[in-house]
């Protein structure tokens, strides 16, 4: 404060604007520099005092929020639909099932051979892992992709060979950038799931086990089990076995721990982890059934079509899961959002109290100064 | 979450309980109705109260459910059937459209593009795939005609 007023005693001969004007520059200099400290003293460890700046972030927070809130209803609108659609496919596949275990327990009666039940020694597994096409959807694609690796870890020890079937962009270029990983084909997946789209993937599993390259293959997606909480399984595809465990050449048992096997009579529950199983028609195996055709070539036409049906099921829930992952994390977003921007608000206004006293002092001792 | 049928009753019911179900949506579920006719392999089928239990397997057709003077046409792409006791009868298909849905010009246009690739085929692949257009096509004019 001193030589603040020496200023302005050198200074008294000029003009009285000059001198006020080097004499407030110099002084909001001084307490520029003693601002710095307290406002340091807030969560920040890197705020930047400027008032432009603090503006400017509040600015870009305010638009990052508005995205991530608008990403989030479009997910939880998206995970509705995709509900229904796993809901609708049900009465399907389950008549399907119905019907296959009826004709399952008569065929066995006569002689009866599909080569989708062929049960033979396992050399090679094929995986199917299913991810994600977007990112932003928190540790979706990471938790499946880290099941995968360590089935596969699984089945090195167990000295059995491999081979993966990538649908989805995101797995898709997890194992392009890692070619030690040998990879079948790579499939794009897209928009919602089709029964097209589960026919590709069908096609190629069934003419890999067929041709006996592959002597088992094995389903990785993400079950939905709430909205928020998804689970990454493992679900046997091929050979379709009622019971039983599907052995390598050693007779050791090559399923993962918690596969779930081909259910004929089971049924997954959706929102609330409501496991109804209705024991199907145990009942209803009539004996009296008649084939209008072979039941060998009605087998063969199930067969590949209880194949794509599950397919098509596992899509469908992955999506699901996928859009409920991405709605947690965009709202998890959302809410980190608002809470920066509330502590960035708070942050600025400070310091924008601090300048008006300032310049109030300013005014002040200039005011002073003069009389 | 079906619940499971009811027993065989007694005497023969009067309406036929039909599922008509899609890999994607249930089209009719539990409606009751006087007679389907399902396009089996083996040819025209119709499935009335009191039916034996059978298995159809369904080739590309017409199908037709007759409730009352109603009747309801869909165009199917191939499925079974699943005639049970109690005059429940459980329809699958794979694709199945409503048939005031399908446009006539595109049938023939359909037709007669298959009908030539059949002609110009070279591999049993093609001809194959050509065979599989004709029929289809065939069926849905028969269908749309018929």
């Amino acid at each position: 404060m001193s030589h603040l007023k020496l200023l302005s005693w050198i200074s008294s001969e000029q003009p009285f604007h000059n001198t006020n004007h080097i004499f407030v520059q110099h002084h909001s200099r001084l307490f520029k520099s003693n601002i710095s400290h307290p406002s340091n003293s807030s969560n920040f460890p890197t705020i930047n005092c400027t008032l432009r700046d603090l503006r400017q972030r509040i600015d870009s927070v305010t638009n990052t929020q508005k995205i991530t809130e608008a990403m989030k209803l479009v997910s939880a609108a998206k995970v509705r639909r995709a509900q229904e659609a796993v809901v609708n496919s049900r009465p399907f596949s389950e008549s399907l099932i119905d019907v296959l275990y009826s004709i399952n327990q008569q065929a066995q009666l006569d002689d009866v051979d599909t080569p989708l039940t062929n049960i033979r020694p396992v050399k090679k597994v094929a995986l199917v892992v299913i991810t994600g096409e977007r990112g932003l959807c928190g540790g979706f694609n990471k938790f499946i992709l880290r099941k995968a690796e360590a089935r596969i870890a699984e089945l090195k020890n167990l000295g059995l060979d491999y081979t993966v079937i990538s649908v989805g962009k995101k797995g898709n270029s997890y194992l392009v950038k890692r070619p030690w990983i040998s990879a079948d084909r790579f499939i794009k997946g897209g928009g919602f799931p089709t029964a097209k789209d589960s026919q590709v993937i069908a096609d190629d599993v069934f003419s890999l086990f067929v041709s006996e390259e592959v002597d088992k293959v094995e389903l990785l997606y993400t079950k939905f089990v709430s909205l928020i909480k998804s689970k990454p399984v493992i679900h046997t595809l091929l050979p379709l076995s009622a019971k039983g465990e599907i052995r390598d050449e050693n007779g050791n048992s090559v399923d993962a721990s918690e596969d779930e096997f081909f259910r004929l009579t089971s049924k997954e529950g959706k929102l609330a982890v409501e496991w109804d199983k209705t024991t199907g028609t145990s009942d209803g195996i009539l004996p009296n059934m008649e084939f209008e055709q072979d039941p060998a070539q009605i087998l063969d036409a199930l067969m590949p079509l209880y194949l794509n049906n599950q397919i098509l099921r596992a899509l469908q829930e992955s999506l699901a899961s996928e859009l409920a992952a991405r709605m947690n994390a965009m709202s998890n977003a959302t809410d980190n959002a608002i809470d920066l921007k509330k502590s960035l608000s708070n942050v600025y206004n400070r310091e924008r109290q601090s300048k008006i006293t300032t310049e109030i002092l300013e005014i002040v001792a200039g005011a002073e100064a003069l009389l | 979450f079906m619940e499971p049928r009811p027993p065989t009753p007694s005497s023969l019911p009067s309406k036929l309980t039909v599922n008509f179900v899609l890999p994607y949506a249930a089209e009719l579920s539990k409606a009751e109705v006087d007679m389907v006719i399902v396009p089996a392999t083996t040819g025209q089928m119709g499935i009335l109260p009191g039916h034996v239990p059978t298995i159809a397997e369904l080739k590309p057709g017409l199908l037709s459910v007759h409730e009352g003077n109603d009747v309801k046409k869909y165009f199917i792409s191939s499925g079974f059937a699943f005639v049970h006791s109690n005059s429940y009868a459980d329809i699958l298909a794979v694709e199945a459209v409503p048939l005031d849905r399908i446009d006539p010009a595109q049938v023939q246009k359909g037709l007669s593009e298959f009908t030539q690739k059949l002609n110009s085929a070279s591999t049993d692949l093609d001809k194959a795939e050509a065979q599989i257009g004709v029929d289809v096509h065939s069926a849905l004019n028969s269908a749309l005609t018929g």
